[in-house]
């Protein structure tokens, strides 16, 4: 086998695993524009005719939970950056006897089945509002990836810029400004995309641990798929889907380091 | 590296660097490590180890346990396998589309379990298009409604498993260096004898982390198959029901504490010596 | 064993040229140097003849058979890499003993008759191999270490006996010291000279290092931007290239241009100089211009005054010289190097003179 033939065998086959991912995602979104009748016998049809009127019907029933999860993304990012940042910076530039056990400890709950952590929530802090028991759970899998993706950041630059920044007359305040934060930005905004896409993708925890009137977006899914017709499935899929592939596309350019946690599925 | 890191900024650093970390040490303290040993503890409560017990004794507990772990541990191999070639064409080879296509394999990163059981559904559902394509092509009902059958639940797994082990194993062929090969072959190595001798035990760690990653990620799955298991039972389906419709909180937390050991430990296992 | 290339040329990716045209023999055991800048396209030259690159065009001859086709696992070529590439997880032992252990599979053979060496050489010789080399090398104590756990110097011993562990016909070098520091550098440089002269096999070293190139070679090659400018006995090019590129890339150089100005000589001070070097005035002046090289060294005081005068600019002391900057009465700038203690101070001025000179033609 040349090596020209089998490059070419190698990327057609990869070629072929990213699409047969994509062709359900194609075929639902398809199934979002295409009438009713087009998709066989079992759906019972659109209860409204025309693309606009879909989604608007789908925005309808589900637009409060689209509404929780964007008070839940709204919430969980900047709090998972709070809790993770300084952590990393802590466990990297300024560690203390026990931050190797601490940051492993914190990077754990990736293992742990998103459903044992909720029942667990539920049995023993049952009495916080509801809401900020959903972003704990939240925080649990998203913390670990800004801890990660942070911490990553700062092996990758120079140790002694800081102590560079001192003797140049720089005080602590400076340092954070006009050094670490500078540095850290690309880090940062990747962040912030991750806990963002996992965040808006997360269900596990959100089924069980919110309320069943008020659920975020992905719970209305679960619903939607069980309830309502393919075209409706399909439409709020569709929604569900717009802010996915630009915050993909963005983690992919800025390197999309730890992206491969992304949520339980 | 590490070693000089800690000596030029060990000292006085200590006392801010736990100060930093104070916030997250307090949130893993409140939610993380006092439910888990909540799960624990009740476990170890006479009511707890009565509900143990029932659940390690044969029957659906016992069977949903199992069968989390075989489906998981069969479909976190088969992910790895699969993503062999394509982690190691988007890590050394440039071409156009690369980009697309890595995009395009990592998009079904973000999808809820939820979205992959209907995704599921819409090409294996009793309607697929992928059923009703063979229909149309040969006559056979074959795949109709193989969604709800443990293959389904089983592709399923693969569908969100291999973009993960896609990524997890990219990043670590990129870091895989080329010239290895070159003195490979310089020494007399054929193609055989330096993925033998060379790759795979240089690559055996980074496999081994993207098997753990992708058990753990189909171990706690729930919502694929909350949409898929209809003659199937796995472990958070029977902990959902439990909760839901039973209200057995003590066979809950016993099934839940048990999934969790099974998934850290088995975790721990493949994982070892691991990098990172 | 002869090696040689015809017309070799290469490219990345359709992009430019790379390696263009290159030609240039290696007599057998004889060391040759391929000196150049970084970029020259000397390490792609390594790959190209370990067989890692294949050639856009041109041949390779392994005495006198085209292996230009041949993939790398047949050549029988030992490879030194720039970074050691070595196994890290393999110990020392079994990095050396690799090449002596591959071809399980029946699918490596060797180009026949080019190399001395054996497939897979049974067990008590392929012990006895790594010891002797070992012992040559002196690893005799590391042999139980991984790559890991070695330092810099050490790593660079391990890849050297790796590379000679299959007794290649050839053995490429690339770099082979560039990743160590100046005096370990310099300690190795006299031991891999000793050593590669001693095991009399065909040796391709590639360097950007002039110390390493002179030190080393039988037959030197200068590079530049993929193409050799010049080839010679490295002595021979030092003193007498015929390439301006390579009178400043050996060593330091004095290079004054010497133009010929319709009624002119060009500039009397300097022709003053080649004259008391005894090159004469006919020879100063070629019909179409040139440069006149005159090495630091070959600068010295005269104490009487058939010197030509010079204005000293600038002193530094470098212990085993001292470091002069004269300026001629036309404002030509020279580097001297006048030994140590005995330059003026700046302001000074001293007669001075060439004891050798050499005259470049104008190319092009």
């Amino acid at each position: 086998m040349s090596p020209r033939f089998a490059r070419r065998l190698g990327i057609a086959s990869t070629g072929l695993v990213a699409a047969v991912l994509c062709a359900p995602v194609a075929i639902t979104i398809a199934g979002a524009f295409a009438r009713s009748e087009w998709y066989g016998r079992r759906s019972e049809g659109a209860p409204v005719q025309g693309a606009a009127a879909l989604f608007s019907y789908v925005i309808e029933i589900w637009g409060r939970n689209l509404l929780r999860s964007a008070e839940i993304v709204a919430v969980v990012v900047p709090c998972a950056l709070l809790l993770g940042v300084p952590a990393a910076y802590a466990f990297r530039r300024r560690p203390f006897p026990g931050s190797r056990g601490l940051e492993a400890a914190a990077v754990a709950p990736l293992a742990i089945p998103g459903i044992a952590l909720a029942v667990s929530l539920i049995q023993t802090a049952g009495g916080l509002p509801r809401f900020a028991l959903l972003a704990a759970g939240h925080l649990v899998y998203t913390v670990p990836l800004v801890i990660r993706t942070v911490g990553n950041a700062l092996e990758g630059y120079d140790p002694h810029l800081e102590a560079a920044a001192r003797t140049l007359g720089a005080g602590p305040f400076a340092i954070l400004r006009r050094l670490v934060l500078p540095l850290l930005g690309p880090a940062l905004v990747l962040s912030a995309l991750l806990v963002f896409a996992v965040s808006w993708g997360e269900f596990n925890v959100s089924f069980l641990l919110a309320t069943p009137l008020v659920q975020t977006y992905p719970a209305a899914l679960y619903l939607t798929y069980t309830t309502n017709s393919f075209p409706v499935a399909a439409a709020a899929t569709l929604v569900f889907l717009l802010p996915v592939v630009p915050a993909v596309a963005a983690i992919q350019g800025l390197g999309g380091e730890e992206f491969h946690r992304g949520p339980q599925a | 590296m590490r070693t000089q890191r800690r000596r030029t900024h060990r000292g006085p650093g200590s006392w801010t660097g736990l100060l930093l970390a104070l916030p997250l040490v307090i949130f893993l303290a409140a939610l993380v490590a006092w439910p888990l040993s909540h799960l624990v503890a009740a476990a170890a409560a006479p009511a707890g180890a009565g509900a143990l017990r029932s659940v390690l004794a044969a029957g659906r507990y016992r069977t949903a346990l199992v069968n989390s772990l075989v489906l998981s541990l069969a479909a976190a191999a088969a992910a790895v396998l699969l993503s062999l070639l394509p982690a190691w064409v988007l890590a050394r080879e440039r071409f156009v589309g690369r980009q697309l296509l890595r995009a395009a394999i990592a998009v079904p990163l973000t999808f809820s379990g939820v979205l992959v059981g209907f995704l599921m559904v819409v090409l294996l559902g009793r309607i697929g298009a992928a059923a009703e394509l063979l229909r149309w092509a040969t006559g056979s009902d074959a795949l109709s409604g193989a969604a709800y059958t443990a293959a389904g639940l089983f592709l399923a797994y693969l569908y969100f498993e291999v973009p993960r082990a896609v990524l997890t194993l990219e990043a670590a062929f990129r870091r895989y260096p080329a010239e290895l090969d070159a003195a490979a072959r310089t020494l007399g190595a054929a193609a055989v004898e330096r993925l033998l001798r060379v790759r795979l035990p240089l690559l055996a760690p980074a496999l081994r982390a993207s098997l753990a990653l992708t058990f753990s990620a189909s171990m706690g799955s729930f919502g694929v198959a909350l949409i898929l298991a209809r003659r199937f039972t796995v472990a958070p389906l029977e902990i959902y029901t439990e909760l839901t419709g039973f209200l057995d909180d003590a066979v809950a937390g016993a099934l839940c504490l048990l999934l969790a050991l099974a998934t850290l430990a088995t975790n721990q296992i493949l994982a070892r010596s691991a990098p990172r | 064993m002869r090696v040689e290339l015809d017309e070799v040329a290469f490219a990345y990716g359709g992009g430019e040229d790379v390696v263009a045209g290159v030609s240039f023999a290696m007599a057998d055991g004889g060391i040759t140097v391929v000196i150049g800048p970084s970029g020259s396209g000397k390490s792609t030259l390594v790959a190209l003849v370990a067989g890692l690159l294949e050639p856009a065009a041109g041949r390779i001859l392994f005495a006198g058979r085209d292996i230009a086709r041949v993939p790398p696992e047949r050549r029988g070529v030992g490879v030194v890499f720039q970074s050691y590439a070595l196994f890290p997880h393999l110990s020392v032992h079994d990095n050396i003993s690799f090449g002596l252990t591959t071809g399980a599979f029946g699918l490596t053979t060797e180009v026949s008759g080019l190399t001395t060496r054996r497939l897979r050489p049974p067990r008590q010789e392929r012990e006895a191999r790594v010891r002797e080399l070992a012992d040559l090398l002196g690893l005799g104590p590391l042999l139980g270490r991984r790559p890991g756990e070695l330092s810099g110097g050490e790593r660079q011993r391990v890849a050297l006996a790796r590379a000679l562990a299959p007794r290649p016909a050839l053995l490429l070098l690339d770099e082979p010291l560039a990743a160590l520091d100046a005096s370990l550098r310099r300690q190795l440089r006299a031991e891999l000279a000793a050593l590669l002269s001693r095991l009399g096999t065909t040796v391709l070293y590639v360097t950007h290092d002039q110390e390493e190139a002179m030190m080393l070679a039988d037959h030197l090659v200068v590079l530049d931007r993929g193409r050799v400018v010049e080839a010679g006995a490295p002595l021979a090019l030092y003193r007498r290239p015929s390439h301006p590129f390579v009178a400043s890339f050996l060593g330091e150089a004095n290079l004054l241009a010497v133009s010929t100005p319709p009624g002119g000589r060009g500039s009397a001070p300097v022709l003053c100089l080649a004259e008391e070097a005894g090159a004469g005035s006919g020879a100063a002046a070629p019909a179409s211009g040139g440069w006149l090289l005159i090495r630091p060294e070959d600068l010295v005081v005269v104490a009487d005054d058939t010197g030509t005068p010079a204005v000293v600019l600038e002193v530094r002391g470098l212990g085993a010289f001292d470091r002069v900057v004269l300026r001629l009465a036309d404002g030509t700038e020279l580097d001297a190097h006048l030994p140590a203690g005995t330059a003026p101070a700046p302001g000074a001025t001293l007669r001075i003179a060439a004891r050798r000179i050499h005259l470049l033609p104008r190319l092009g």
